[in-house]
């Protein structure tokens, strides 16, 4: 079984946040993981365009404000099959 | 490579820890960037080399506020190193000359030096030209306790590798995930240097580390010398570095390769001393730092097994444990990189302030708690998977039968026909695969068992490869048997050790479990009145569950 790249996703929100994946959804945003503050957000744009070998520009990275966001951001950015 | 969701996964976690035998050292950076991306890394990186920081990171671009006002939060912080990281462009306004950066770092440290006994790191100027950085060093060599941290050499390389615009303008970091990592790691080497003492004595064991193969498994002939490897070792000899050995072998089986193998880069007398036997390697590191009269907190300790190397991380904290890759070809660069034998110069006081924290960190790690053995073996999550001989297993199991030499009770050969013949209902065979949470180690138990009498059963091969030795897996295998051979009605159970030049380690094998012995070579369990337990932290998992 391939790994999904919901699931690279959410293994790296996991990681950067301190959050089990099975506690985040398309919700998940500042509002509602107590980790998530503007130092942890910047580290997770690093580990993200490290994850997907991409590199977003600054608009895109300050966009990403909940999983959802940040889903629809990197399928803009050519990441594809988020099933 | 360790992915920076990796480091920040990590850094949490060793935060988390209470106390965990690494050294705190507060740190405080000051810088023109957010530096506080640096953390997980950092974090990582230090825990790495010994060493718990402690990081305080002043507000965005405050230089002078930090160091100028009394009461700021540097000072508050009561750091014991401060690093000062600014870049060349931040120093000066537009269009003055590049030297007035020199003078206003010259200026921040000197005020600094007045304020605080901490250790000082200036970064360098990437890109600057090397009369620039030279004159940096010049600057701080006029001022005690100040150290320049060469970003330079790391950045300079990189090229455009280094930088990342978007970071820049998004978060005022200028450097890369990559070259932050980099420049982290760096700085735990230094900050390491600054605050232990180098090592002296790199402490090694044999097998897959000064070369390939087990010797007591594959022979003098079947084991590959790392010439290249050890080219490195004697680089370090040549330095003044000691050199030990521990391994768990043969001595005078060790000592021929030292002696006879054409390969060998390394002589026996490039190490100042060496515990080749069967015995616990914490055993080993004590007698070694002993015998050179220097104190555990001065070695360095290079095996390729994760079992031991856990082991010493617990029983003996204070001892460097190289992170050891798994390739051989990588065994150089991460020796290399650990930075154990860096050497920063320190001044006299700094010398007897180390001191002073080093006792302190006796006194915790006396009160703190040893794991014990048992802990330990807990910990590894032991799963034996007995087997029957069949034909699916019957080249490995040959293959054993023939090659192993150290554990094994009656060394008797058989070819793969041969062991057919011990399939049959006068037989109990028995392979072992065992497991743990460092990886699969295969199948690497073999016994054979035969009904010499009515009830009575003679255990004709016992034997375990050794890189599964010191886990109590020969008592599972025991255990086992004992069980088969009682339901078949089996009433005494007999062992015999048939001593050989090689399978000393097998010698107290069946006085260990309680046998009694009949005669030179036999030992005897009654099995009415003996059960032998399967040790608690050892899960056995049956093919068919």
């Amino acid at each position: 079984m391939t790994k999904t790249n919901a699931d690279r996703l959410y293994r790296v929100l996991s990681q950067v946040f301190g959050v089990p994946a099975g506690q985040l959804s398309d919700e998940s945003s500042p509002d509602t993981l107590p980790h998530w503050d503007s130092m942890t957000h910047l580290n997770m744009i690093v580990a993200l365009e490290a994850e997907f070998g991409i590199s977003l520009s600054p608009e895109q990275a300050m966009e990403m404000l909940s999983v959802k966001l940040i889903r629809m951001i990197l399928q803009e950015a050519g990441i594809k099959d988020f099933s | 490579m360790i992915t920076p969701a990796a480091y920040m996964a990590l850094a949490r976690e060793i935060e988390s820890r209470p106390f965990s035998g690494l050294k705190v050292l507060k740190t405080a950076v000051l810088s023109t960037f957010t530096a506080d991306l640096l953390k997980p890394y950092l974090i990582a990186e230090g825990a790495r080399r010994g060493l718990k920081l402690d990081l305080y990171f002043a507000p965005f671009n405050q230089l002078e506020q930090q160091i100028l006002n009394e009461q700021s939060g540097l000072y508050h912080f009561n750091p014991d190193v401060v690093i000062l990281a600014a870049r060349q462009e931040d120093l000066i306004s537009q269009g003055e000359d590049p030297r007035f950066g020199l003078l206003r770092l010259k200026s921040l440290v000197a005020q600094a030096r007045r304020q605080t006994h901490a250790g000082i790191f200036a970064f360098n100027f990437p890109g600057a030209s090397q009369d620039f950085n030279a004159e940096l060093v010049q600057i701080c060599n006029t001022i005690p306790d100040i150290y320049v941290f060469d970003c330079a050499a790391i950045l300079d390389p990189m090229g455009t590798q280094a930088y990342d615009p978007k970071l820049w303008q998004l978060a005022k970091m200028p450097f890369t995930a990559e070259a932050q990592i980099r420049i982290a790691k760096q700085l735990a080497r230094d900050l390491r240097a600054y605050k232990v003492p180098p090592c002296k004595c790199l402490v090694l064991d044999l097998d897959n580390t000064l070369w390939e193969g087990i010797l007591g498994e594959n022979g003098s002939e079947g084991i590959i010398i790392h010439k290249d490897f050890q080219n490195y070792l004697l680089s370090l000899r040549q330095r003044g570095i000691m050199l030990a050995l521990a391994s768990k072998n043969t001595e005078a089986e060790a000592l021929e390769v030292f002696s006879h193998h054409p390969n060998m880069v390394l002589k026996l007398n490039d190490f100042s001393a060496r515990q080749i036997h069967w015995n616990d390697k914490a055993q080993s590191l004590r007698a070694i730092a002993k015998e050179l009269n220097i104190g555990t907190d001065a070695l360095a300790f290079f095996d390729d097994s994760p079992v031991e190397r856990e082991w010493i991380k617990s029983q003996m904290p204070e001892v460097t444990v190289i992170d050891v890759p798994e390739k051989v070809g990588e065994y150089v660069h991460a020796l290399d990189e650990f930075g154990v034998f860096d050497q920063l110069v320190i001044s006299e006081e700094d010398r007897n302030r180390a001191d002073l924290y080093r006792h302190e960190e006796e006194r915790k790690i006396l009160h703190a708690q040893t794991v014990s053995l048992e802990d330990f073996l807990q910990k590894l999550q032991i799963t034996v998977l007995p087997e029957k001989i069949s034909n699916q297993n019957l080249q490995r199991v040959t293959q054993l039968i023939n090659k192993t030499n150290q554990f094994n009770l009656t060394t008797l050969r058989y070819t793969a026909a041969e062991l057919l013949a011990f399939l049959d209902a006068d037989h109990v065979s028995l392979a072992l695969r065992v497991q743990d949470r460092f990886g699969d180690y295969g199948l690497v138990g073999v016994c054979l068992v035969k009904q010499k009498e009515i009830g009575a059963w003679s255990i004709d091969t016992l034997l375990l490869s050794c890189r599964v030795l010191g886990r109590k897996v020969e008592t599972v295998f025991l255990s086992l048997i004992a069980e088969e051979v009682r339901q078949r009605h089996g009433r005494l159970l007999r062992g015999i050790f048939r001593p050989t030049a090689k399978n000393a380690p097998a010698k107290d094998f069946y006085k260990d479990h309680h046998f009694s012995q009949i005669d030179s070579q036999t030992w005897e369990l009654d099995l009415s009145k003996n059960k032998i337990p399967i040790p608690e932290f050892i899960t056995v998992r049956f093919k068919n569950d």
